[in-house]
């Protein structure tokens, strides 16, 4: 949706337009879900963060300025505030630290536990949930939701070198967690070239 | 970050992008009803009056001003107006007054011409014999 229909959108679902609201809705939903699951690991909190950030959406529509940003960056802002808001409020310790022990639980994600090893897709959700908060919602933004540097770094409000360097220590953390499974990919893409 | 591990990590995150469990059937339904019961529709007649226009600020200021002066005109021509006889008749009124008399110098006129004739007044004895005559 082109970011001048998304402000006449957001006008007219000010103005109670169901349609356009829906119109919005059905847009960047899935995105802003995605976005808050990855972050808190629960389908319920995902889905109310999801609905808080699109009734605030609305109800705050001059909040958003499309010079500073697409609508779906400014949505996942909100939705990481509304995330942080949920772990203050269930009295959860959010360690926004960059610099916390990187050995830390590597075994959960390795299969070193003596459980079975987990799939793929579990293990990376795994690895990602491992990375500190600041850290973890940069790769979120940038590698799940394919979102630029700038829209990242207006999420998360802070500058691009910031950002930069967030997802620079993610990636080498989460190299060190998915080791098992990263070395079976670059075999097979090696095999495949043959 | 061109890094061949970057390239091959990029490609484990992909794998994973669609691994997330659905939102519950009814989640779209609730959103809406929320967004419906938070911001009603508005009618059209009420749409039309609430609806803003934007006019450029100078041309604001300008009727702004405009409409002062007409008020103020309007203002000054009722206040004329309300006044009897007007400012051509506000002389003539209390013309013989004796305060108006004294300003210009002369006495003032002091004669009963004004007042009301009475009726002759006949006594009347009330009560006794006198009264059945």
């Amino acid at each position: 949706m082109m970011i001048a229909n998304e402000i006449e959108e957001l006008r007219k679902a000010k103005r109670g337009d169901t349609d356009a609201f829906r119109a919005l809705f059905d847009a960047h939903h899935e995105a802003v879900y995605r976005f808050a699951y990855r972050l808190t690991n629960s389908v319920h909190v995902a889905e109310d963060v999801t609905q808080d950030c699109f009734l605030r959406m609305v109800s705050n529509a001059g909040g958003f300025d499309p010079r500073r940003g697409s609508l779906r960056a400014f949505l996942c802002g909100m939705a990481r505030n509304l995330v942080r808001q949920y772990w203050r409020v269930t009295g959860r310790e959010v360690e926004l630290d960059d610099d916390r022990d990187e050995n830390a639980a590597t075994d959960v994600v390795s299969g070193n536990s003596g459980s079975p090893s987990p799939d793929v897709a579990e293990a990376v959700q795994a690895a990602v949930g491992l990375l500190p908060v600041l850290q973890r919602e940069a790769v979120i933004l940038f590698e799940f939701e394919g979102l630029s540097l700038e829209e990242v770094s207006q999420v998360v409000n802070a500058d691009v070198g910031a950002v930069k360097s967030r997802l620079f220590r993610a990636r080498r953390r989460l190299r060190g967690l998915l080791e098992q499974y990263f070395n079976q990919i670059k075999t097979d893409a090696w095999r495949n070239s043959q | 970050m061109n890094d061949p591990n970057d390239a091959a990590l990029s490609a484990l995150l992909r794998q994973t992008r669609s691994s997330i469990p659905s939102p519950t059937g009814d989640f779209q339904s609730r959103v809406i009803r929320a967004y419906e019961r938070q911001t009603p529709p508005r009618s059209g007649w009420r749409r039309f009056m609430l609806r803003t226009l934007p006019i450029p600020a100078p041309i604001g200021a300008f009727a702004a001003v405009l409409l002062l002066l007409i008020g103020f005109a309007i203002g000054l021509q009722i206040r004329v107006a309300s006044t009897p006889g007007g400012r051509a008749e506000r002389g003539r009124v209390g013309e013989h007054s004796p305060t108006n008399a004294l300003e210009r110098g002369g006495e003032p006129s002091r004669s009963l011409g004004g007042l009301q004739v009475v009726a002759e007044l006949r006594p009347r004895i009330i009560g006794g014999e006198h009264e059945n005559r």
